[in-house]
């Protein structure tokens, strides 16, 4: 298998065989999962399995799952679930979150709710100093996320428990680190977490967000009381059955990621020869983004050149790729406009090989050289 | 919701429907529940010469649990003096049934069809 | 005849086999984020995303861009609740108005409004299910900022009178809302000429995929709304969450076939609608639920007196019914929806609901009538309330021993 598609953070290709499922879910399940007889007990059950083997993946218990339409929905809901249990504890943010986190505690803090935002390292991890110095006394709720949507940095989320105490109620959006890295929910000791299926090879349309047993939160939409009333709307049926699928297969993409650390180190090296700039580079990272930039030349601008080979990369998130904005990610660790105009982010899949990289080198190579030619013509 | 095997079988082929005469002196007639609350108990039993009851009757409205619930009684009380229909708990016909939580009401309710009907019966003597 | 039929068609409809066909490249090759706007995969699933946008935008004469996609209409419904109330109470006031017999996404949305200091009225509809508009006209206050009325009820499947409503709503400047989840598919839908702000739609109940729903939201006058779920600033800031590509193609694809072959199906089914009222209706002691003139033939809401809907439900288990809405039908109450229009507690308790569809034949109807014939003659044997009524007992003057 070969693809010229390096822009795995932003979504992934459906894996064959959850492909299979999920056909064969649209041609024979149909029912209603609520319903009373055959058809919506049959979808019912479907939904419960898939609840399973999610857990399984994750190491959480089924009933700490709640399955939801997208990772922004599960972000959206823990923020505004959790602040009207607790509308008097202090919230904490990561300065680099995905806007589905920064915009919703913006919200909360313009309704004049204690809220902080957790600075950001120029290396691109989160200043744990910060979190020292926050009172434990208080209620702390705090969303981090697991991994860097853009960088790939990995927080710790271990020692952020250390650091805040037991007290605090931590959520992680840990959606770009599934798939990527080892995630035990139970383990790593939070309370909240958001995991989203096309992020791992599973269909777009289906995402959860898992709940500690015993830990109170409002729900978000309201209805039909499904999902134990904790979210309403007819289930998913097709995509939750994808997305389970996607979990059970999540250890063979685990197994692939040092294959992909070495052709992303591969990649790094060689364009770093080329006068490279490579984000975060020192801080622990998952191993198949590199996040990069050619200082004089603008981001958007190379992606295009790369485009008209059939390579898709891109130049940070895909959700912010219709606005001419840096990326705040960069922003919040230091650089200068300019520079974080130049980046550029590469993310690899198991399909990714390494004549593909290869491939994509080259171009590079040739496109930084005319561009730069270009720059200098101008200037 | 699923029901077990037992509830199935009440339901489908239920044991002793019908009625008995309700002015007969030695059958009591037990009426429980209301529509309101989507289910109606009646229980009938006939008490023998040697005291022991030797026919039981009964008609209910609700769901299958309650019919299952009802039949079962009628099945159990048969052979039974009335100091031995009156200790029949709920949570034995709850666990014969395996009943849900949700339908416990079902069997709690047939319990009281059955104080009702012993009641009556005591009250015609 | 293949058994179980299905007659359940309100709860969720099977995906129409074109429809599956065209989510496939969906699913396998054409995966990209369709907000990937810099390379070739972005722009196909955008491609894909619009041409759908234009398919559901066309069967309700609206305006592509009118159109936001969400997860379902339980989204839409509280997306255009929460967030029209929020964004305008400031200007008009807090008092929202809706109907008793509303879906639980919209009552629940309501409750939700009440919690943060609005003050909400529920209407109670006449005995037939409409509401009534002076009714209507006399709960609006100059402080009342939204109504929120469905187009066809999920439980009885009667049509409300839109038009007037949203006429009325303009009179008074009130924003106005329709849940049209039931609607689409079954009533023809001009929303260039109807006075709606706001309607919410569900691909699953049209013969599309589970998990995809689309809000309308008008733009001459253009009508705004405080967003609900903030990120990434996709459907123009409206609905944030990357779209699930496969399943908005395949509510496109089911609303352009809905549009293409609704009129001839609603003739059919309205052929099998009369053959399902008549037959049922031979049986003594029933009685429709639900205006049997102001109504989609899609629906039939009946009650079996003196025979409760759950046992019978059981009782007729080669046909898959419901006794309301899916939603509650795990929940022991009898249906609101039968207790708003007043119905007493034995009718509310015996109802059952029949949906019928695009695959229901005229031997699914035959069957129903023959298995109902029966089972509601052997459940009326066992039941102690048909043997008061066939002793002349009045029912309602027996005072029943309340557990």
């Amino acid at each position: 298998m070969s693809s010229l598609y390096f822009d795995n953070n932003a979504t992934t290709p459906l894996h064959s065989e959850v492909h299979g499922v999920m056909l064969d879910c649209l041609k024979t399940q149909f029912g209603n999962p609520s319903s009373n007889h055959t058809f919506g007990r049959k979808a019912h059950e479907l939904v419960e399995e898939s609840r399973d083997k999610v857990a399984r993946s994750i190491g959480a218990l089924p009933q700490e799952v709640f399955f939801t339409s997208s990772g922004t929905e599960s972000n959206n809901w823990f923020v505004s679930g959790i602040s009207s249990v607790y509308p008097d504890a202090h919230f904490y943010y990561g300065a680099t979150e995905h806007p589905c986190i920064l915009k919703p505690m913006q919200k909360l803090k313009n309704s004049g709710i204690h809220v902080k935002k957790i600075p950001c390292l120029p290396r691109g991890g989160i200043d744990f100093k910060y979190l020292e110095s926050i009172n434990t006394d208080h209620i702390n709720i705090i969303s981090l996320m697991h991994v860097n949507n853009e960088t790939g940095a990995i927080t710790d989320l271990k020692k952020i428990r250390k650091l805040v105490g037991d007290k605090a109620i931590i959520h992680s959006d840990a959606v770009q680190a599934l798939g990527k890295i080892d995630v035990n929910f139970h383990e790593l000791g939070i309370d909240f977490m958001t995991i989203s299926s096309h992020k791992i090879n599973g269909p777009q349309g289906i995402a959860a967000l898992i709940i500690k047993n015993g830990i109170d939160i409002d729900p978000f939409i309201l209805g039909g009381g499904q999902e134990s009333g904790m979210r309403s709307g007819t289930e998913n049926i097709v995509a939750i059955a994808g997305f389970a699928k996607a979990c059970e297969l999540n250890s063979e993409k685990l197994q692939d990621s040092s294959r992909q650390g070495a052709l992303r180190d591969l990649f790094e090296s060689k364009i770093s020869e080329l006068g490279a700039v490579i984000f975060a580079q020192a801080e622990p990272r998952i191993e198949n983004t590199s996040f990069f930039g050619f200082p004089s030349i603008d981001g958007a601008t190379l992606i295009t050149a790369l485009d008209k080979y059939g390579i898709g990369i891109a130049s940070g998130s895909a959700c912010s790729s219709n606005n001419k904005e840096p990326s705040h990610v960069l922003i919040e660790m230091g650089m200068d406009p300019m520079t974080a105009q130049s980046a550029v982010r590469l993310s690899l899949s198991t399909l990714n090989t390494q004549d593909d990289v290869l491939y994509l080198i080259d171009k590079i190579k040739y496109e930084v050289k005319r561009l730069t030619s270009f720059a200098s013509i101008l200037n | 919701m699923a029901y077990s095997d037992k509830v199935l079988d009440h339901y489908e082929n239920p044991r002793n429907v019908g009625s008995l005469d309700k002015d007969d002196p030695n059958v009591g007639t037990g009426m429980v529940g209301a529509p309101a609350c989507g289910d109606v108990m009646k229980l009938q039993i006939k008490l023998g010469e040697n005291g022991i009851i030797e026919d039981a009757k009964f008609k209910t409205y609700g769901c299958g649990s309650a019919i299952a619930s009802s039949s079962l009684v009628t099945e159990m009380l048969k052979g039974k003096t009335l100091d031995e229909a009156e200790s029949i708990k709920n949570s034995a016909i709850a666990e014969e049934l395996a009943l849900p939580p949700v339908k416990i009401h079902c069997s709690v309710l047939a319990e009281d069809a059955i104080k009702a009907a012993i009641e009556d019966l005591k009250s015609k003597k | 005849m293949k058994l179980p039929i299905y007659m359940d068609y309100s709860a969720t409809t099977p995906v129409d086999k074109r429809v599956a066909e065209k989510m496939i490249p969906f699913i396998t090759e054409d995966f990209g984020n369709p907000a990937s706007r810099s390379h070739a995969y972005g722009w196909t699933a955008e491609h894909a995303v619009e041409e759908a946008r234009r398919n559901v935008a066309s069967l309700v004469n609206a305006d592509p861009k009118e159109i936001v996609w969400t997860s379902g209409a339980t989204e839409s419904n509280n997306l255009a609740i929460k967030g029209i109330a929020e964004f305008y109470s400031k200007d008009k006031g807090k008092h929202i108005i809706t109907c008793a017999t509303e879906h639980k996404a919209v009552i629940d949305a309501f409750r939700e409004l009440e919690r943060l200091g609005y003050e909400a009225t529920y209407l109670e509809p006449e005995a037939n299910g409409l509401i009534d508009l002076e009714k209507l006209k006399a709960a609006i206050r100059p402080d009342t900022v939204l109504v929120s009325v469905m187009l066809v009820n999920n439980e009885i499947g009667v049509i409300q009178d839109i038009t007037s409503i949203g006429n009325m709503c303009r009179e008074h400047n009130v924003y106005f809302h329709v849940d049209a989840a039931q609607a689409t598919g079954k009533v023809d839908i001009d929303l260039a000429e109807l006075p709606v702000d706001a309607m919410s739609f569900s691909a699953h109940k049209t013969y599309g995929p589970k998990g995809i729903g689309a809000l309308y939201v008008r733009r001459k006058p253009r009508i705004r709304l405080q967003a609900q779920m903030h990120g990434g600033g996709h459907e123009r800031g409206m609905r944030s969450g990357t779209l699930a590509t496969h399943q908005i193609v395949g509510m496109g694809e089911a609303f352009r076939i809905a549009k293409e072959e609704m009129h001839a199906e609603n003739k059919r089914i309205k052929t099998l609608h009369e053959r399902l009222l008549k037959g049922l209706t031979e049986i003594e002691e029933v009685y429709v639920n639900g205006d049997l003139e102001h109504r989609v033939p899609h629906n039939l809401n009946i009650s079996f007196n003196y025979v409760e809907g759950e046992s019978l439900i059981m009782a007729i288990k080669d046909i898959a019914v419901s006794s309301g809405s899916a939603c509650t039908s795990a929940s022991l109450e009898p249906s609101y929806v039968l207790r708003a229009l007043g119905r007493s507690d034995e009718l509310a308790h015996s109802s059952i609901r029949f949906s019928i569809g695009r695959y229901t034949t005229e031997q699914d109807i035959d069957h129903a009538i023959d298995v109902l014939k029966q089972k509601i003659g052997k459940l009326r044997e066992l039941s102690p309330l048909w043997e008061m009524f066939k002793d002349g007992v009045d029912l309602s003057k027996v005072e029943w021993a309340a557990h």
